[in-house]
């Protein structure tokens, strides 16, 4: 059973994108209407819009959250060949009393892409303040702030050109093995290639290069997403395609001394159409995905550390309904030394994790 | 419930259900998922207004698993239980069986007295008119009933390992059914009026189906007619009963009992109760007759009530293994006689303990809503107490891995659920480095309140030898009190992280703030640093610059001298504050008395034209001459390139000065 609050978001069209910061406390949401809207939780837990402004002149794809330890910034792309870096400021204050109001900044526009931005996220913060683009003419750009208090400033550090256009990214949080570690998605449909791709950096040519391809899956992509590391001594990336997998990526060092990574890939077809979105949670014990059948599948690794489907949510329906409440005792309580407590009633219906 | 046991869950969203639209999810840090309307448009799709945009609401649905423990009386529970666990973690796998089962009993003694604080606080006028919180209050007694239920029973079964379990099953079952124990106690206050009390014999009844033979015998005795030889034939019965006692012969009690229930039927038989058919029926049951029981069961409200006191009566000397029949029997019988009844989770669950079939019982013990926290404890206690373990080699169950990952899914749960992560970090410290790599990941995402919980946060990071998360902690604090514009805190936070970077930020900041103002921002801190201003270069030059600023505030400028000539030597000076350092240099050398010896003055004309020169060089050839975006800038003069001539006059009268003074002896 669920408990769902539902918050009216007040966007004018479809939300493409719906972002929480590190802590799970604020939320950045990004639409076709253009504008992006940052929301508040409050300490009674409702969820508040505390800004909210047109931030692109087409669809804004997706929002990023930079890790907090570079303050309050998120990075928007968009239909308009765009991305952008967005600060939160605080404003003049209105009084002394007050407290001082807050807005966000453009920091600035990065506009190297000549087609649509696809996709867009930070880096995890041991590379610093770095940023990543995706963009339907098959690069990807690597941008860096390099004064953390100056935020204007993003030249593009390392730029990937690929022969498909890209529909997504995903960071590698996790220093295992490889540095730098980026996947990226294509939902080109043509070509009967592999459609993900991983970069890293290499030190030979001290720059970021693409090392691999995951050549088991060939239908377009949609969405792609490393799962953060929980002391795993292997790499796991969901991906979303015309079926859900999970790729294990291991490193392993051959004879001639190079090491390489190991591809391994698992397919998951309960879906049974296109999966468009992928999520991990926190320990990468639970996995989401979105399918084009109106649902949201809650995946979970049982103790034999195997994927299931553990519950399905379902756009259809009437909308969450309880259990009849149990009916009240009418047990006559008396004077006795022994508790007692009513037990009619439902005590099951919790998703089992095993 | 469909497809194979999956949960399925409907939410009910138009905009999702509308054509070409989906639903989507994404976790929110926290345990939380949200669930909005998905469209999916690729980047050679036409960015134009969804058709149908504006027509239905846009909305976000934060959804959570359903959990009692927002109900604060039942944190006590976990807090409690958290203490339990630790225990037994100390204890480990060699303790003793009498160890484990007071660990046993101990988490239900924390059910038990959470279930009668939960009764007190469904009584409280506050409750009362709370409708939702009631609920939520008779949701939880609901389970915590079930949890102590079943762990009751798991106890007597399998923890205790008892030989004979039927005076277990029967404390069991009659704390579980107290209704007529209650009625027994109203009645026995009633003294000899309770007799006429309509429902006098189906208590007498009911207390006998549960084996409460001293209570029926108090209350036979107080009956109008207990003077009568039926009555006086039915207490010795009663109280002749053969009870099994720990020790005794088991040859010898069965043929004693046997003896007795003989004698009992011939009794009954002889018509000795015929002129009392109450009496007459209770004594039937006594003696185990079907007609009776089976009508017995008609009354009960669950399939195991009376199950122990027919045992009592049929089979007193019942083992585990003996159970499993005999439960199945009863429930066949349960089933045949009361087919309305839908077999509820309970009952089932309670079916399969006595049938032994703990794989289906594990499993839907995690369906209780408890989130997990009665499969948790359970498992772990059944991992130590380590009897099952062949039963569960049989099934094929790793059960060390079953409990790792319970205990690991139980313990993130609990730290990512605000205000409870505290007990969580136990649970994963347990985890090894599954555990350890886990508290690494979730500590940093708490919510950072005050300072106060981020030290407690550092600590506890610092115990488990976290570095990386301290100074994550250290950083985020750095900046949010940065962009606050608490500069002071910034920069304590920042020597904290040791991120030479952010330290260096910060400095830099302070010190240009100051060049262009003139105003040094938190002289407090700055004066506190010390000696971990070596945590950065910059943070070490902002410390002797800060010394130097007192002592010239201070009019010790000798002192003051001193240090400016050691900072302007030690190649630690920031480019852009050469020229504030040389500016301040200037008062210094134009003093009347001189302050600065020649070599010195001759050191600063030199970092005049070596430093202060390449710079406004290189100033003038990026933003050209007199352009108002420089580099660097000083809140004492408008054009640094103006100060040039100043400071080289400045310098060639001081040396001129001390020049003399240095060279010629003092006139006394």
């Amino acid at each position: 059973m669920f408990d769902v609050e539902p918050i009216i978001a007040d966007h004018k069209d479809v939300i493409h994108d719906v972002v929480f910061d590190y802590y799970g406390r604020r939320m950045a949401t990004c639409s076709s209407d253009q504008t992006v809207k940052i929301w508040d939780e409050d300490g009674q837990g409702k969820w508040n819009v505390t800004s909210s402004w047109k931030a692109h002149s087409g669809s804004i794809w997706r929002v990023s959250w930079a890790h907090p330890e570079f303050g309050q910034v998120v990075a928007t792309c968009s239909f308009d060949r765009t991305a952008s870096v967005w600060e939160e400021v605080i404003g003049d204050k209105v009084s002394a009393t007050n407290t001082p109001t807050r807005r966000w900044v453009r920091r600035t526009t990065l506009v190297d892409s000549r087609t649509s931005v696809t996709d867009v996220e930070f880096a995890p913060k041991y590379l610093g303040l770095l940023l990543a683009t995706a963009s339907a003419d098959g690069i990807i750009r690597i941008y860096e702030a390099p004064d953390i208090m100056n935020l204007s400033q993003w030249p593009v550090q390392h730029e990937i050109s690929n022969k498909l256009p890209l529909s997504c990214l995903s960071w590698n949080t996790s220093t295992y093995m490889v540095t730098h570690l980026l996947a990226a998605g294509s939902d080109e449909a043509a070509t009967p290639t592999g459609k993900v791709f991983l970069f890293a950096y290499s030190e030979n040519s001290r720059k970021c290069v693409k090392i691999d391809t995951v050549n088991d899956i060939t239908d377009p992509v949609t969405d792609v997403a490393f799962a953060p590391n929980a002391g795993r001594t292997f790499h796991m990336l969901a991906v979303a395609s015309k079926d859900l997998y999970i790729v294990n990526l291991r490193g392993v060092t051959d004879a001639t001394d190079i090491s390489k990574l190991d591809i391994q890939t698992i397919k998951f077809s309960e879906h049974n159409c296109p999966v468009w979105r992928v999520c991990w949670n926190m320990l990468a014990t639970m996995l989401i995905s979105t399918g084009d059948d109106g649902c949201v599948r809650l995946w979970r690794m049982n103790y034999n550390r195997q994927w299931r489907c553990a519950a399905v949510l379902k756009a259809e329906g009437s909308g969450p309904t309880y259990e009849p409440a149990p009916p009240t005792p009418t047990l006559a309580t008396t004077a006795s030394a022994t508790a007692k407590f009513y037990k009619k009633g439902t005590i099951g219906n919790q998703v089992p994790w095993h | 419930m469909s497809e194979s046991g999956v949960f399925a869950f409907e939410l009910g969203d138009e905009l999702a259900t509308r054509c070409g639209n989906t639903l989507t999810g994404v976790f929110v840090p926290g345990s939380r998922i949200a669930l909005s309307a998905y469209r999916h448009v690729t980047h050679s799709s036409r960015d134009a207004p969804t058709e149908t945009a504006g027509q239905d609401p846009v909305l976000i649905y934060m959804t959570q698993e359903s959990t009692l423990f927002d109900e604060p009386v039942l944190r006590s529970v976990l807090a409690e239980a958290n203490a339990t666990f630790a225990t037994l973690q100390q204890l480990g796998s060699r303790a003793t069986r009498a160890e484990y089962v007071n660990i046993s009993r101990a988490y239900r003694s924390i059910v038990r007295s959470c279930l009668e604080k939960l009764e007190q606080a469904k009584k409280s006028p506050e409750v009362q008119t709370d409708e939702a919180r009631l609920q939520r209050l008779s949701d939880a007694i609901v389970v915590f009933y079930a949890a102590e239920c079943l762990w009751h029973l798991f106890e007597i079964l399998y923890i205790q390992s008892n030989q004979l379990v039927v005076s277990q099953l029967l404390d069991w079952a009659r704390f579980h059914s107290p209704q007529a124990e209650d009625r027994a106690t109203d009645l026995l206050l009633m003294g000899e009026e309770a007799s006429e009390s309509d429902d006098y014999w189906s208590i007498v009844r009911s207390l006998i189906m549960l084996g409460e033979i001293d209570i029926t015998r108090a209350l036979l005795s107080q009956n109008r007619k207990a003077g009568q030889t039926s009555f006086k034939a039915a207490e010795q019965i009663l109280k002749s009963m053969p009870v099994y006692q720990e020790g005794y012969a088991l040859q010898k009690f069965h043929s004693q009992w046997e003896f007795w229930h003989v004698d009992t039927e011939r009794k009954i038989q002889s018509g000795l109760f015929a002129t009392e058919p109450e009496l007459e029926q209770l004594l039937q049951l006594v003696a185990g007759d079907n007609e009776q029981w089976d009508d017995g069961i008609k009354e009960a409200q669950d399939f195991f009530e009376y199950l122990p006191g027919y045992l009592l009566f049929t089979k007193p000397t019942c083992k585990p293994f003996e159970l499993k029949i005999a439960a199945a029997n009863w429930l066949n019988r349960w089933c045949l006689l009361q087919p309305e009844k839908k077999q509820c989770a309970m009952n089932r669950m309670v079916s399969q303990l006595m049938d032994h079939d703990l794989k289906i019982f594990i499993y839907d013990a995690q369906k209780l809503n408890d989130t997990h926290w009665f499969s948790t404890h359970l498992i772990d206690l059944i991992h130590h107490c380590g009897q099952l373990k062949s039963y569960f080699d049989q099934n094929n169950i790793d059960l060390p891995a079953l409990r790792h990952s319970m205990i690991y899914e139980y313990g993130s749960y609990l730290m990512t659920s605000h205000n409870m992560w505290q007990l969580g970090i136990d649970y994963l410290d347990c985890c090894k480095q599954e555990g350890q790599a886990a508290i690494e990941l979730l500590l940093p995402r708490i919510t950072l309140r005050s300072e106060r919980q981020a030290t407690k946060l550092i600590n506890l990071a610092r115990q488990r030898g976290l570095t990386s998360v301290e100074r994550e902690i250290c950083k985020v604090l750095s900046k949010r009190s940065y962009d606050n514009e608490r500069y002071g805190n910034a920069l304590e936070w920042a020597i904290r992280s040791k991120d030479v970077l952010l330290v260096t930020a910060v400095a830099d900041f302070i010190l240009k703030h100051y060049s262009k103002t003139g105003c040094m921002l938190c002289p407090d801190t700055i004066a506190n640093v010390g000696g971990r201003m070596f945590a950065s270069p910059r943070l070490v030059f902002l410390s002797k610059y800060f010394e130097f600023y007192e002592f010239y505030r201070n009019r010790d400028f000798l002192s003051a001298s001193e240090l400016l000539v050691n900072l302007l030597e030690s190649k630690i000076t920031p480019d852009y504050f050469w020229p504030s350092l040389l500016i301040d240099s200037m008062p210094l050398l134009e003093s009347k008395d001189p302050k600065i010896f020649a070599k010195e003055t001759v050191a600063i004309l030199h970092h005049i034209e070596t430093d202060l020169v390449p710079i406004i060089e290189r100033n003038v050839s990026k933003y050209g001459k007199h352009h108002s975006e420089t580099v660097f800038k000083d809140y004492r003069v408008e054009n640094v390139d103006e100060i040039l001539n100043l400071l080289r006059l400045a310098c060639a009268r001081n040396l001129a000065r001390a020049l003399i003074i240095e060279n010629t002896m003092p006139v006394v």
